[in-house]
C-alpha cells in the first residue's frame, strides 16, 4: 500500500486551485480532471510520485493505478524525478527515418545514460518518446518544454554543450505559436533568409 | 428486431448484441475481449464483420432499393466490432464472406505479433483461446520477421497468481473484471503502443475474488501459481462439483491428474455464482494433497493406533460399542457433511437406538428463515439491502451479488447460446448505487468500502440493534397514521446500540420500507443468540424485507432441514462431548480444547472420522480416513434452499470413505441394511423426504421450499447474552487447514489475530507476531495483525469448526509468543 | 508344364547355392540398421550448453497413440536450471512394453529433445525393468536397462548388437 502519511498532501493548501479544475467538469465527469491535477504536480514537482498518484485518485474517484495509467501514457509526465534538462527524443517513424536513431544512440554514448536513466550531476536526462507532432523537422528533441529540430549531430553537440553551462539556446528553426518567445516576425525573417522552403 | 445473420433471419430483444445474434444464430466470430458478466468495450477487435442496415428517409419511409423495391441495406463503411454494435430492425450482418475472413486473419496476425507463442511451456495451452481462435481464424503464419517485444516473464501478482507480461494481449478483461465485478479496481493499463502492460500500484492483489481473472484471460497471462506447471489442460480430470468451502454453493470444476486435486475453476451457475468464486474456494484445495493425510483405516492396540482393513475398524466398533447401550452414544458430524451422510448419521443413530445427534457448527437459532425467504438472485435484483455482518468472508458469493444489485444491472435473460457474450446494459466504469446498501458490522468489514451507510454497534448488540431499528420503524408507523404523533425518541442505550446516528437509522429504515424488493442479510453475529435472530426476523417483517441468513458452513442448511440434531437440548454437540460414553465423530476436532480433551480421554470409546490424525484422533479409539469435501457423491443445501450436485474428483485418497461408507461398513458389521448404507439408498431417503430427486438435479440446482414451518428445533446454546473480549469471525479461508495450504498461507500469512493498535501496545505485542492463546478454551495460535478497523477491547480472530462465529472469552494470561513460530513462506 | 520349366527353376536354385548368403549370425554378428530405423528412444541435450532439450510440454505424451509416455513438469531453478526457459520434466518416462515405435512423439516433439535411436535390444525380465526414466534415455546412456546391468556385472563396456549409418537428428549420440 501507499504510504500517504510520510508526505503531505499536495492539494491540501491549494483548495482553491482545486475547486477551479473540478469546476471544469460536472460531477459525473470528476475522472476528466485527472489530466490537470497530474499536469499541477508535475510543474510543481517535475515529477509524479506513488503518493500524488494516489492522491489524485482520491480527489477524482479513481484508484492509484488506474491513475498511474494515465500518466504512463503521456510522456510529458515522470513517474520518477528528472534531470534539469530532460531530453526527450521522438522515435516514431518519421523522426525514425530522419535519423533519431542514431540520434539517440549518440545521445547515449555523449551523456553516458540510457532511456529513462539521469546522469549523475542531475543535470541531463533521457527519454525515447513517441511522436512529438513535428514530423517535418525530423529528429526532433524536446528540451523540457522546448522543441530543437532537424538535430543534426553539430546541433546536438553545441545544444549539449550549451545545456552544460546552464544557457538554455534559442530554438534555430523557431516553429510560429509553439514556442514561447519566438516571434513570428523572426520567425518569417529566419525562413526568408535561410531560403527555406517549408512553413509550419 | 429482425435480424439476417449470413442466411438465417431471427428476432431479437432491442438493446442485444450482435455478436450475441451471430451466436445465438449458431455461427461463430472470433473475440477476445468480451466476457460473459462484464461490459463489452471492443478492446480486442477480433470480432469485425460486415453490418448493415436499412435507413429511412427524412419523411420515415424506408429507403428502397430501386431495382428489387425492397429497403435499401446501407452497409457500415468498415468492418465493426460486433460486440459494440446494438441490433437494429431490419439489419444484416455477414460474418463469412472472404473480406470478413480477410479481417479476422489480418487481426489475428496482428495480435500474435507481440506474442511469444511459447504454448508448449505455458499452462494455459490446449485451453487457450488465442490459441483456439489463431487456428481458426489465422493464416498460419507471420510476416513478423523482427524480435519480439521481451517484458517480465513471471511476475507473481500475489502468491497466488502469476502474471506473464509478455503473453498479454491487452483485451483488458482482468481490469474491468476488478472494476466491475468486486468493485476493488487494483490493476490497469501502464504505459502506452507496444509497450504497454498490466500493472498496479497495490501491494498484491487487495481482493477476495483475484482468482478469477485466471479463469477470464483469454492467453496464458494471469496463471494459477498453484498449478504451475502441473499439468497440460487435456491432461485434466474435469469434475464440475459444488464449492463446499461456504453457505453460497459455487459451482465449481476440479481439475484433477493422477490422483492429484491440481486446480479448482470457476463454472457458470447463473442462478448462484455466474462463473465467479472466492480465492478461499479456488486455492483451498491443496490440503487434499497433503502427505499426512489419513489412507487406511488405524485401530488403537495395546495403546498404539495400528492400521487395519476397514472390516477389522468395523468389527472393533461392533463389538466396543456392543457393550454400551445405545443412548450412551454420541454422534456428530461438521456441517459440510452432505445430506447423503445426513441421512446415513440418521440411520446410524436410530439402529443403534441413541437421540445424540448432531451436527457442528450449529449457531443458536436457526438457518432456515421462516418467513419471506430470499435467493441469491432477490438479493443482486434488491433496491435496498442491510447486510449485519462480515457477508464477503461468510459467503463470499453474497458479497458480488450485493455489488450486482449495486450495479443496478438485472442478470441477463439466457440465449440460445448461453450467458449473452456481450451484455450492452453493462458499462466500462460502472456507478455503484452505495445509498443502496447498509452495513453494520461490530468492526470495519470490507464491504463497507462499498456503503451508503455503516454501522459499528458493540460486538455482542445485535439483539439491541434489531430491536431499537424496529423502535424507529414502529415510530415511522405511528407518524404515518397519525402525523401528530412523536417523532422517534430513543434512549441512550439504543441510541448506542444503532452504531450510527439516528437519521441514519431512520434513512435505513425508510430505504428499506420503500424499496421494492429490499433484503436483509443475517450473517454469523446474529445467528449466536436466538435473541437477535428473532428480533432479526420481527424487523425484516416489519419492513417487508425478505431475509437471507448465512449459514456458517456449506450445508448447515440443509442438516437443519433433514433434521440431523438432537432429540433433546443436553444431547446437542457440546453435551454429547460431556455426556456420551462412546463417541462417532465426522471431521471434528474438539480436543484442540486441552479440557475437552481431558474429557475425551475418559470416554469408553471414541472413533474419530478425519482427513488428518488431528489432535482427537490422536486420542481416539478407531481412527477411519475421510474423504474430503471435493470426493464425495452427494447433494448439498446452499443458504438459499438450493439443492446443488456434489461429484466426486479422481483423487488418490487411499481407503478414504466418506460418512456413507462408514455407515455401509458398520451396518454390515451389525449384520443390517441400513437406509444410508450407500448414496443411492440415501437418495432414496431423500426423495421421500423432499419429493426431488438429488441423482437428476440440473447444472442450476433445484430451489426447494419447505412447506409449512420448519419443524422446531433444539437449541445448541443458553440464550443468556454472551459476552467476551475476542470476537471470532467468519472467515473465507479455511483456518482449520490453511497449514496445509502453502499458497493460501503465504497470502494470508496465517490465522490472523486482529487488533486495536491502543490494545496491541497495552498488551505488548507487535505487528506480525506469532501468539498462542486460549480462546473459549481452544489453543489458537495466531499472528497479530494491528488493525485501526477493530473496536478497541476487542480482539478479532477467525473461525474453526469447533469455535463458532460470536463472542467468546478469552483468558489473557494464556497470552504467550508462540515457541514454534508459524510457517509463512516468503 | 515341361520339363524344362522345372529345369530352369531348379537353375535358380542352384544359383543361389554359390552366393554370400543374407542371413546374419545374431548375435555372435552384428546386424546392421538402416539409418532411418527407430529403436529405442534418447532424450538430446544443447550441445553447447549441456541443458536438456526437453521442457516437459507433454506433447509427446498427447501424440503418443500407445499411451506410452508421462510426463510431470516442474519450475527450473534460476541458478542451476535443467532444462533452458522455465520449465522441465522432472519425470518423464515411457513404457517400452507399451511403445510401438511409431515415431509420432518425434515428430510432436517441439524442441526436437525426443529422438528414436537405433537401440532396439530391449528385452528384460521384469515389468518395472521396461518403464525408462530419464537417466536411462539421456545423451550419453548407451545400451537398454539390461545391457548396461550385465555390463557393470561383468565391468566392460555395453556391447550394442548392431551397426546403422549416421543420423542427424541424433545429435550427441554416439553408439
Amino acid at each position: 500500500m501507499v504510504e500517504l502519511e510520510t508526505v503531505p498532501p499536495f492539494f491540501a493548501d491549494k483548495q482553491e486551485l482545486l475547486d477551479e479544475i473540478l469546476g471544469r467538469y460536472p460531477e459525473y465527469g470528476r475522472r476528466s480532471a485527472v489530466m490537470p491535477l497530474l499536469r499541477e504536480v508535475q510543474h510543481a514537482e517535475r515529477y509524479v510520485s506513488e503518493a500524488r498518484l494516489a492522491e489524485i485518485g482520491e480527489i477524482v474517484g479513481m484508484h492509484a493505478t488506474e491513475v498511474k495509467g494515465v500518466m504512463s501514457f503521456y510522456s510529458e509526465y515522470h513517474g520518477e524525478p528528472v534531470g534539469t534538462y530532460h531530453l526527450q527524443v521522438c522515435s516514431t517513424l518519421s523522426c525514425s527515418l530522419a535519423g533519431s536513431d542514431e540520434l539517440y544512440d549518440y545521445l547515449v554514448e555523449k551523456l553516458g545514460i540510457v532511456n529513462g536513466e539521469v546522469d549523475a550531476e542531475g543535470r541531463f536526462s533521457l527519454q525515447k518518446v513517441e511522436c512529438l507532432g513535428s514530423c517535418g523537422s525530423g529528429p526532433v528533441i524536446q528540451v523540457n518544454d522546448t522543441y530543437y529540430e532537424r538535430v543534426s549531430r553539430s546541433r546536438c553537440d553545441a545544444l549539449i554543450e550549451a545545456l552544460s553551462r546552464d544557457e538554455v539556446p534559442e530554438p534555430w528553426r523557431a516553429r510560429g505559436g509553439d514556442n514561447e518567445g519566438a516571434d513570428k516576425a523572426d520567425f518569417l525573417m529566419h525562413t526568408v533568409a535561410a531560403g527555406e522552403g517549408e512553413t509550419r | 428486431m429482425k435480424v439476417t445473420i449470413n442466411d438465417v433471419s431471427m428476432d431479437f430483444a432491442p438493446g442485444t448484441s450482435v455478436i450475441d445474434a451471430v451466436f445465438a444464430a449458431g455461427y461463430d466470430v472470433p473475440y477476445f475481449c468480451s466476457q460473459e458478466y462484464m461490459s463489452p468495450i471492443g478492446a480486442c477487435r477480433m470480432c469485425l464483420a460486415r453490418v448493415g442496415a436499412p435507413r429511412k428517409d427524412r419523411e420515415g419511409n424506408w429507403i428502397l432499393d430501386e431495382e428489387t423495391g425492397e429497403p435499401k441495406i446501407f452497409y457500415f463503411p468498415n468492418m465493426m466490432a460486433t460486440c459494440t454494435t446494438q441490433v437494429m430492425e431490419g439489419m444484416v450482418v455477414d460474418t463469412l464472406s472472404d473480406d470478413v475472413k480477410r479481417v479476422q486473419n489480418g487481426m489475428v496476425e496482428f495480435t500474435l505479433i507481440n506474442h511469444p507463442l511459447d504454448c508448449p511451456v505455458c499452462d494455459k495451452g490446449g485451453a487457450c483461446e488465442l490459441q483456439d481462435r489463431a487456428y481458426e481464424y489465422g493464416t498460419g503464419e507471420s510476416r513478423f520477421v523482427f524480435d519480439k517485444r521481451h517484458q517480465e516473464k513471471h511476475h507473481p501478482l500475489s502468491e497466488v497468481i502469476t502474471l506473464d507480461r509478455e503473453r498479454c494481449i491487452h483485451c483488458k478483461r482482468c481490469v474491468r473484471y476488478f472494476e466491475e465485478v468486486p468493485g476493488d479496481g487494483v490493476l490497469d493499463f501502464i504505459e502506452r503502443g507496444g509497450h504497454t502492460y498490466i500493472g498496479t500500484l497495490e501491494d498484491g492483489l487487495p481482493s477476495n475474488f483475484t482468482g478469477n481473472i485466471t479463469d477470464i484471460c483469454p492467453v496464458g497471462a494471469l496463471l494459477d501459481t498453484t498449478s504451475r506447471f502441473r499439468g497440460r489442460n487435456w491432461e485434466y480430470d474435469h469434475t464440475r462439483s459444488t464449492g463446499m468451502d461456504d453457505a453460497g454453493g459455487s459451482a465449481i470444476v476440479i481439475d484433477a491428474r493422477t490422483g492429484r486435486i491440481e486446480r479448482i475453476k470457476g463454472a457458470l451457475n447463473p442462478e448462484v455464482n455466474k462463473t465467479w468464486i472466492d480465492d478461499g474456494t479456488r486455492f483451498g484445495h491443496e490440503y487434499v494433497d497433503a502427505d499426512d493425510r489419513l489412507r487406511s483405516p488405524l485401530v488403537r492396540k495395546d495403546g498404539e493406533l495400528v492400521p487395519a482393513t476397514w472390516e477389522e475398524a468395523a468389527q472393533v466398533v461392533r463389538d466396543r460399542l456392543g457393550g454400551l447401550s445405545g443412548k450412551d452414544i454420541g454422534i456428530a458430524l461438521r456441517a459440510d457433511a452432505t445430506l447423503e451422510e445426513g441421512v446415513a448419521a440418521k440411520a446410524l443413530a436410530e439402529a443403534l437406538g441413541t437421540g445424540q445427534l448432531d451436527h457442528a457448527p450449529r449457531p443458536a437459532a436457526s438457518v432456515v428463515p421462516q418467513q419471506a425467504p430470499a435467493t441469491l438472485t432477490d438479493l443482486a435484483t434488491a433496491d435496498a439491502i442491510f447486510v449485519v455482518g462480515d457477508v464477503t468472508e461468510e459467503v463470499p458469493i453474497a458479497d458480488l451479488r450485493i455489488k450486482d444489485a449495486l450495479k443496478g444491472v438485472t442478470p441477463p435473460e439466457m440465449m440460445a447460446h448461453g450467458v449473452p457474450i456481450a451484455d450492452l446494459r453493462l458499462k466500462e466504469h460502472p456507478v455503484f448505487h452505495r445509498e443502496r446498501l447498509s452495513v453494520a458490522a461490530p468492526y470495519r468489514v470490507d464491504l463497507m468500502k462499498h456503503a451508503g451507510r455503516t454501522a459499528s454497534y458493540p460486538a455482542g448488540g445485535e439483539a439491541a440493534l434489531f430491536a431499537a431499528l424496529q423502535a424507529i420503524a414502529e415510530a415511522q408507523d405511528a407518524k404515518a397514521e397519525d402525523a401528530e404523533a412523536a417523532a422517534v425518541q430513543l434512549d441512550d442505550g439504543q441510541r448506542a446500540a444503532l452504531g450510527m446516528s439516528l437519521a441514519d437509522a431512520e434513512a435505513l429504515v425508510r430505504g428499506l420500507r420503500e424499496a421494492d424488493n429490499a433484503v436483509v442479510v443475517i450473517g454469523g453475529f446474529v445467528l449466536a443468540t436466538r435473541a437477535a435472530a428473532a428480533a432479526a426476523a420481527t424487523f425484516a417483517k416489519a419492513v417487508g424485507a425478505k431475509q437471507l441468513i448465512l449459514g456458517p458452513m456449506a450445508n448447515s442448511y440443509g442438516l437443519e432441514l433433514l433434521h440431523v440434531g438432537p432429540s433433546h437440548d443436553r444431547y446437542a454437540y457440546p453435551g454429547m462431548l460431556e455426556g456420551a460414553r462412546a463417541l462417532i465423530l465426522s471431521n471434528l476436532d474438539p480436543a484442540q480444547d486441552p479440557d475437552v480433551r481431558a474429557t475425551l480421554e475418559q470416554k469408553d470409546f471414541l472413533v474419530v472420522h478425519d482427513l488428518f490424525l488431528t489432535e482427537t484422533a490422536k486420542i481416539a479409539d478407531v481412527v477411519l480416513p475421510a474423504r474430503s469435501v471435493y470426493e464425495r457423491d452427494g447433494t448439498t443445501v446452499n443458504l438459499e434452499g438450493r439443492f446443488l450436485p456434489l461429484q466426486a474428483a479422481p483423487v488418490d485418497a487411499g481407503e478414504s470413505e466418506d460418512f456413507v461408507g462408514v455407515v455401509g461398513a458398520l451396518g454390515d458389521a451389525l449384520g443390517q441394511r441400513l437406509e444410508g448404507r450407500s448414496v443411492r439408498s440415501a437418495r432414496r431417503v431423500l426423495r421421500k423426504r423432499f419429493e426431488l430427486d438429488p441423482a437428476e438435479l440440473g447444472p442450476s440446482g433445484e430451489l426447494y421450499r419447505p412447506k409449512g414451518r420448519p419443524a422446531p428445533r433444539v437449541s445448541i446454546r443458553s440464550d443468556e447474552a454472551v459476552g467476551g473480549n475476542v470476537l471470532v469471525t467468519p472467515s473465507m479461508l479455511r483456518v482449520e487447514y490453511l497449514e496445509r495450504n502453502p499458497h493460501l498461507l503465504a497470502l494470508s500469512g496465517g490465522s490472523r489475530l486482529r487488533v486495536n493498535p491502543a490494545d496491541a501496545a497495552q498488551h505488548g505485542l507487535g505487528d506480525g507476531e506469532a501468539v498462542s492463546l486460549r480462546v473459549g478454551g481452544v489453543v489458537r495460535r495466531a499472528r497479530v495483525r494491528l488493525d485501526a478497523g477493530v473496536p478497541a477491547g476487542l480482539m478479532l480472530l477467525p473461525t474453526l469448526p469447533e469455535q463458532p462465529v460470536g463472542l467468546a472469552h478469552a483468558d489473557l494470561a494464556t497470552l504467550t509468543r508462540d515457541e514454534r513460530e508459524l510457517e509463512v513462506a516468503g | 508344364m515341361s520339363v524344362l520349366d522345372i529345369a530352369k527353376g531348379m537353375g535358380v536354385t542352384l544359383g543361389h547355392l554359390f552366393k554370400r548368403p543374407v542371413t546374419v549370425q545374431y548375435p555372435e554378428q552384428r546386424a546392421t540398421v538402416q539409418p532411418r530405423f527407430r529403436g529405442r528412444h534418447h532424450l538430446l541435450r544443447h550441445p553447447d550448453t549441456g541443458l536438456e532439450k526437453c521442457i516437459g510440454c507433454s506433447l509427446c505424451a498427447a501424440a503418443c497413440p500407445a499411451y506410452a509416455i508421462y510426463v510431470e513438469a516442474d519450475e527450473n531453478d534460476p541458478e542451476n536450471p535443467t532444462s533452458a526457459g522455465e520449465r522441465y520434466a522432472k519425470i518423464y518416462e515411457i513404457n517400452m512394453l507399451r511403445c510401438i515405435f511409431c515415431g509420432f512423439c518425434e515428430e510432436a516433439c517441439p524442441t526436437g529433445a525426443i529422438v528414436l535411436g537405433h537401440e532396439f535390444e530391449l528385452a528384460d525380465f521384469r515389468y518395472q525393468d521396461f518403464v525408462y526414466a530419464k537417466p536411462d534415455m539421456l545423451v550419453g546412456t548407451k545400451g537398454s536397462k539390461w545391457q548396461r546391468r550385465e555390463a557393470e556385472k561383468k565391468g566392460k563396456d555395453v556391447r550394442l548388437g548392431f551397426e546403422a549409418g549416421p543420423r542427424p537428428e541424433l545429435e550427441g549420440v554416439d553408439y
